[in-house]
């Protein structure tokens, strides 16, 4: 691939604390283009002017919401095309890697600083298939296979 | 001149945290003077339990963070996002972590993150009704008008974490 364009990337996190989390992430991202998803709207004026893609919180509990979850996030990969997706979770991160890997792209996933004594759900479906999975805690990168590099904070 | 110090407490946006709202509110009647905002999700909590300060089922954004930077002080379940934002700015913060075995949450990891986080300058960690009467009395009593912020995060990740992301998005252009 040549480089004259720069790469796309997708920034993925659930509001809340993943969100918090991926925005310590801005300074990784520079000189790239630019889209985030998120599940709260109003957060579109904090990475403003990068283009903003809503979708649907869920977790494990609400099935129904994960599959319009999952299915909303395929329409965003289509749109995009991103070569490179990153998240800091949850199931939203793990949906977009698995996606975008089915047309070429590349994920990784950061298992939140929350988890501190083992690996998310999302963070556990992510080791071997994202491109890479990351843990913020070395303990549990240690125990599980993930890799560590610091954190967030 | 001294001014009475304000208090944002809130328990995040998915699941209902009633055992730190209620003793919030159990400390509020006797500190009537202080203003305290709420924001509690789905409470079950009714009543007298309910008779004072302003109370949010959920708060947009933009209040949220009007209330949340203007207080003096912040009450909340050991969600993440509400850590590292007062961490950023050095605000003094209380946290309670939420236990499963309560019905507080799915899991215990936020036991583990109250465990983890708590050598943040500015978190102090409780964990029962009692603990959190006492940080708020010793809060109310200690606290002075000055403005005086704790250390303060910053705004970005580690140089670590920053590099490896960068790497892995820019590593099959320089193959």
């Amino acid at each position: 691939m040549t480089s004259s364009r720069p790469p796309r990337v997708l920034a993925v996190a659930s509001g809340g604390g993943h969100w918090v989390q991926l925005l310590r992430l801005r300074r990784a991202f520079d000189g790239t283009d630019l889209h985030y998803a998120s599940t709260v709207r109003d957060s579109a004026r904090q990475v403003n002017p990068a283009p903003f893609h809503w979708f649907p919180d869920a977790n494990r509990d609400t099935k129904l919401k994960l599959v319009l979850s999952a299915l909303i996030l395929f329409w965003i990969i289509l749109r995009v095309r991103p070569d490179v997706v990153v998240s800091t979770g949850a199931a939203g991160g793990y949906f977009a890697i698995r996606f975008v890997q089915i047309f070429g792209g590349r994920g990784m996933f950061i298992d939140s600083i929350a988890n501190a004594e083992n690996l998310s759900k999302a963070g556990t479906l992510a080791l071997g298939k994202a491109d890479r999975t990351l843990s913020q805690w070395p303990e549990v990168a240690a125990a599980t296979g993930a890799e560590y590099h610091k954190s967030v904070l | 001149m001294t001014r009475i110090p304000n208090i944002f407490v809130t328990v995040g946006t998915q699941l209902p945290f009633d055992r730190l709202i209620g003793t919030v509110k159990e400390w509020h009647f006797k500190h009537p003077d202080i203003e305290i905002c709420y924001v509690v999700g789905d409470t079950k909590l009714t009543g007298k339990d309910f008779g004072r300060g302003e109370t949010h089922t959920r708060l947009k954004p933009k209040p949220y963070d009007q209330r949340f930077y203007a207080a003096d002080l912040i009450v909340s379940h050991a969600g993440m996002g509400t850590i590292i934002t007062t961490a950023e700015v050095g605000k003094p913060i209380i946290i309670m972590p939420r236990r499963a075995d309560l019905g507080e949450h799915r899991n215990d990891h936020q036991l583990a993150t109250a465990e983890k986080m708590a050598h943040l300058q500015n978190v102090q960690r409780v964990d029962t009704h009692d603990d959190l009467i006492k940080a708020l009395d010793h809060f109310v009593q200690t606290w002075s008008n000055t403005d005086a912020k704790a250390g303060t995060l910053g705004s970005d990740a580690d140089p670590e974490l920053l590099a490896a992301v960068r790497e892995f998005i820019f590593e099959s252009r320089s193959e």
